[in-house]
């Protein structure tokens, strides 16, 4: 007789330990594995023993993505206090740095038009789309935890704006723009960190 | 509802149980998980394992708190045998001494609410 229900419960078991630091995955996975060959060995591989195999998977499903969430933590804990930390501190640095300097170039550049001529809508015309960029970059960071993807585009679309605006200068901002996607990319929390070695 | 630190659920307690009572008989003194969700429900009198999700949570739960102990079987052994290996659990002297503070709890309680449930039903 087929065993399909120890093949869900151990598909289910890969499902839910995926993504998990390699020790503890294992090791559930593992202890299931074992439990399985055990139940099995005690009551065989009829139907009636499978859907029972299939009810203690389904049964557990809830306290399965408890413990999930639980083993979780210890990584975040690792992000908020490891190398993670340190790219995310120089990121928002980076990003606030490129807000700031969007504003003082919306300001300039809106002051320094209307200086050389009243009538001239150009300084607006370039000053106003440099305060849009700055206000998504500082709100991206505002809603970095809250909302961490939304956050990421809201970010790189703030920190483009000085190649777009001042095309003329791109060659200029497009390295500084692909630093800060790179570690924006990289920093976003919730990001898989590399699994320790196990031990 | 949060639970006081310390205050074991009762599928804990049954599983510490199992595991005291494996520790006194001796043989063997470790149990693995197939085996602690077998001798559950014979507890209970049930045909019904408990299920692999809740079972294995609670034993990480009571590893973490140092009231069980495991360790996993010998690679050869489990090889001669022609199985996986197990994880083998054991109580510690910490999870021996939980259960009976358990224990003398879940009595104390039980006594306090007879005795109230006796006061209730009193004529005026």
């Amino acid at each position: 007789m087929s065993a399909w229900a120890d093949g869900v419960a151990r598909g289910w078991t890969d499902l839910y330990t995926g993504g998990l630091p390699s020790e503890t995955a294992e090791r559930r996975r593992e202890e299931i594995r074992s439990d399985l060959f055990e139940h099995a060995a005690y009551a065989g591989t009829t139907p009636a023993h499978q859907l029972h195999v299939l009810g203690r998977v389904l049964w557990g499903i809830p306290a399965d993505l408890s413990w999930r969430r639980a083993a979780r933590a210890p990584r975040e804990r690792r992000l908020a206090t490891g190398e993670i930390m340190t790219l995310r501190k120089t990121t928002t640095a980076l990003v606030a740095l490129g807000a700031l300097f969007n504003v003082w170039a919306a300001i300039g550049v809106w002051i320094g038009a209307g200086a050389e001529d009243e009538g001239d809508a150009g300084g607006a015309r370039y000053g106003i789309p440099m305060l849009l960029a700055a206000a998504l970059m500082i709100y991206g960071l505002s809603c970095r935890n809250e909302a961490p993807r939304r956050s990421t585009v809201l970010i790189i679309i703030g920190a483009a704006a000085p190649m777009v605006v001042f095309y003329w200068m791109a060659p200029l901002f497009v390295p500084f723009w692909l630093v800060i996607t790179g570690l924006v990319i990289a920093s976003e929390p919730g990001r898989r960190a590399p699994a320790p070695a196990a031990t | 509802m949060r639970r006081k630190p310390g205050q074991l659920l009762d599928l804990e307690a049954q599983i510490l149980a199992v595991a005291v009572d494996a520790l006194v008989d001796g043989d063997p003194p470790e149990v693995h998980g197939f085996a602690l969700a077998k001798r559950l429900a014979d507890r209970e009198g049930s045909q019904r394992l408990t299920s692999h999700g809740t079972l294995y949570k609670a034993l990480a739960r009571l590893e973490d708190a140092d009231l069980l102990s495991s360790r996993w079987e010998d690679h050869e052994v489990a090889e001669d045998a022609g199985r996986p290996r197990r994880r083998l659990y054991r109580v510690t002297s910490a999870g021996q001494a939980a259960l009976a503070l358990h224990v003398t709890t879940s009595a104390a309680n039980a006594t306090d609410q007879a005795a109230a449930f006796g006061r209730g039903i009193e004529p005026a």
